[in-house]
């Protein structure tokens, strides 16, 4: 049994804050949240100058798949080789000694999907995962929890380039409409046919099992997501959501959940001109579910609490701001019955700050992952 | 009728070992004029009670306007795939100056903004540091060069040298030779004029220094030792394994445009990149400005690495110093910019908070004592 003596205590729900506060946890759990004396533990945590939350959530990466700092040929994202690969498994090209693992531990960025990139435009299944772990099968925490898609110019210009199809936007959609087609018919035909693992993975979507997690910047591409949404009756994300800000009633109206950023990204181009950190505070206030992302390794993985903090910045609750990168990441990656708020019953998975999360001199002082110790700052 | 502007009250950060609170800056002629406790007649004033002030930001190793905002491969002039060796370039005539990066970098508090070629090529070509809002400051500002990763790929991709390390200090070395053979012969031959040459003097001569891109501890020890054979002023750009090799920049007084600290590591020279080099510089005394590169990180990441670089054990004095009047000094314009003295130029910004705090605005930015920009709500802000 370990307990913290937390100063301030964040839960991340319904903003509620708690003062001088033990959080107890058995195993991996957090069994407990009292005041008073701190029970007896064989490890009682000091927190009590310091700011205790839910440890942070990155609900956008290729962390593993894409390995940092090794160059181009370790890149194992985009399997750009066919545009529509949806029986891709993000999980079979994870490499667990990624170095963004280790910075992940030390920023306190516990949970996070990874899979596959966006140069195609059905890409494969996407994992959640633990930061932490020597094996894949250590890592996962749920599987697949959607298949990934994209919209744009990603595509498009990449398959442009190899002058194969699909090379327009009418391209992209067309080739999205054939392959629901075929997996409706195969739905029919199952029986008949033997297993396809593409259509097996598309069928998950058709079937609302998991969501489609779909990349797209610019808004008439996120006019065309909804179209295709009310034909086929499925379950979306959008990722990134560049321009989310320039049709955000629609969005609202049809309560889709936004996974927006990153926003400190290289130069941009004709599909980013508008990106900015505005987008996810105009998104949040019109009600619509935000969480953040890395997008990593676009953005290092262990700058995820700074891209809440840009958001903060541009006008987003502060609040919503850490439930981006917290509760609501954890419940739009589909996990939020376990994990992302420091509440009695749900997985121990705390940061303890030195300071408010948003202070520049707030460093991450210890990162407890299920209950156990990964990050200590000595 | 002459102008003045007065800034009235807050705290003065004037990188000039003073903190000063509730005075008024006077700004005549686009210079600081004074700083005193009145407010002078006839005054346009600025109030800035309660607020933090600072001199406008320096970025000393930035693209802007040679590698465009917003309209994709259109806009990008950065790099002279065609030849390694191209010292005649000058990034000053390849930058667009309605690019949007110059109105982000003056939201976001940047004045004054070095800008220098890409690093493909072995030799680049001819960096020029301006003011964001136009004016140019400094040009050339010093000879672009490049090792490591990025000329190998390039050229090996082209099958052409160089496609190795020693291929890029070769094409370097040889370059600086045959300037030092053209320059004796010129001592003969008043008539003769070859660009590249002459652009290169100009580092025997003193003028400017060699800006080398070097990442990698390896690269970086291999730019100060080809530099010191020529006896030429050396820069090392990006230093990103600099940590490794902090004693040996002190000892040899080589400056360091450190950054972009907070990218991802892309490349295999990137591997050991951590925003904790800052802390180690300012262990051993190594002089160093932060940098984004811009636009390989937005120029507000100026604000945010800095930030971050405190997280990472580096002093606030050092952290202010590094975006401000280090920049100047590394530049040569330290008489002109990056601290609030009387005579400098009035480029000067006010913020609604520390700095250094990544939630910090930018509310006014001065250059030369014209309002940039205003901060007018959210919807100003270019983030």
């Amino acid at each position: 049994m370990k307990v913290i003596r937390a100063g301030t205590l964040l839960t991340m729900r319904n903003n509620k804050v708690l003062e001088d506060i033990n959080i107890v946890i058995e195993g991996d759990k957090i069994v407990e949240i009292k005041g008073g004396p701190p029970p007896d533990a064989d490890e009682v945590i000091d927190a009590r100058d310091h700011y205790v939350m839910p440890s942070f959530y990155d609900a956008h990466t290729h962390i593993g798949v894409a390995e940092e700092g090794a160059g181009f040929d370790y890149y194992d994202i985009n399997e750009a080789t066919d545009p529509a690969t949806p029986g891709l498994q993000g999980k079979d090209a994870i490499y667990p000694g990624d170095i963004g693992f280790k910075d992940a531990q030390a920023a306190g960025v516990s949970v996070c999907i990874t899979g596959p990139g966006s140069s195609n435009v059905i890409g494969g299944l996407q994992a959640v995962i633990r930061t932490k772990g020597n094996t894949v099968e250590e890592m996962i925490i749920k599987e697949p929890v959607g298949l990934k898609m994209s919209f744009g110019r990603n595509p498009q210009f990449y398959w442009r380039e190899q002058k194969k199809f699909p090379s327009t936007r009418m391209g992209v959609s067309a080739l999205i409409r054939e392959y629901f087609e075929k997996a409706r018919n195969y739905r029919k035909e199952k029986d008949k046919r033997g297993v396809d693992p593409n259509m097996e993975a598309l069928l998950l979507v058709l079937n609302r099992k998991i969501p489609a997690r779909i990349h797209v910047a610019n808004m008439e591409d996120i006019s065309t997501i909804f179209e295709l949404q009310d034909e086929y009756n499925i379950d979306i994300t959008l990722e990134h959501v560049t321009e989310g800000h320039l049709i955000v009633d629609e969005i609202a109206k049809r309560d889709i959940p936004c996974v927006v950023g990153p926003f400190f990204v290289a130069g941009k181009s004709l599909q980013t001109r508008f990106l900015t950190a505005r987008t996810a505070a105009i998104l949040s206030e019109k009600g619509v579910r935000v969480a953040l992302m890395t997008d990593h390794p676009a953005i290092p993985i262990h700058f995820i609490r700074h891209q809440a903090a840009l958001a903060y910045k541009a006008g987003m609750d502060k609040f919503k701001a850490l439930e981006a990168i917290t509760s609501q990441a954890a419940e739009i990656i589909g996990i939020g019955d376990q994990y992302g708020t420091v509440e009695e019953g749900k997985k121990a998975n705390i940061v303890i700050l030195s300071d408010d999360p948003f202070k520049a001199s707030s460093r991450v002082l210890y990162h407890i992952m299920e209950g156990e110790i990964v990050w200590k700052e000595s | 009728m002459e102008r003045i502007i007065a800034i009235k009250g807050g705290t003065v950060y004037t990188m000039e070992g003073k903190v000063l609170k509730d005075k008024v800056i006077v700004i005549k002629d686009g210079k600081i004029k004074e700083i005193i406790n009145n407010i002078p007649e006839n005054a346009k004033v600025i109030d800035a009670q309660g607020k933090f002030i600072y001199p406008g930001l320096i970025d000393i190793h930035t693209h802007t306007g040679l590698w465009e905002e917003g309209i994709g491969r259109e806009g990008y002039d950065g790099n002279e795939y065609t030849d390694p060796v191209t010292p005649h370039l000058r990034a000053l005539d390849g930058i667009n100056f309605l690019d949007r990066g110059f109105e982000e970098a003056k939201a976001n508090g940047i004045t004054t903004v070095n800008i220098m070629p890409g690093s493909a090529n072995v030799i680049g070509g001819q960096g020029v540091a301006v003011k964001t809002a136009g004016e140019i400051l400094l040009n050339p500002s010093g000879i672009k060069m490049a090792l490591g990763e990025n000329p190998r790929r390039v050229y090996r991709a082209q099958n052409r040298m160089p496609s190795t390390r020693m291929g890029s200090a070769f094409l370097m070395r040889k370059a600086l030779i045959e300037t030092q053979n053209y320059m004796k012969k010129k001592e003969k031959d008043k008539y003769l004029f070859d660009l590249k040459y002459e652009a290169l003097s100009g580092l025997f001569e003193g003028k400017y220094p060699a800006r080398i891109h070097a990442h990698r501890q390896d690269d970086i020890v291999t730019a100060i030792r080809i530099m010191e054979e020529f006896n030429i002023k050396a820069v090392i750009e990006h230093s990103t394994e600099g940590h490794f090799v902090a004693d040996f920049l002190s000892k040899k007084g080589i400056p360091c445009a450190l950054g972009p600290i907070i990218t991802t590591r892309v490349k295999q020279e990137l591997k050991f990149r951590t925003p904790e080099t800052a802390k180690v510089y300012e262990e051993k005394g190594v002089l160093f400005a932060f940098t984004t590169d811009y636009p390989v990180i937005p120029i507000y990441g100026l604000q945010l690495s800095t930030s971050i670089a405190l997280q990472y054990g580096l002093s606030r004095e050092t952290a202010l110093k590094a975006i401000t009047i280090n920049g100047a000094k590394i530049l040569g314009l330290d008489k002109r910019i990056g601290s609030i003295k009387e005579g400098k130029d009035a480029d000067i910004i006010i913020t609604d908070g520390d700095i250094l705090e990544p939630v910090t605005k930018i509310l006014y930015t001065l250059i030369n004592g014209e309002i940039v920009y205003e901060y007018k709500g959210p919807e100003s802000l270019l983030m």
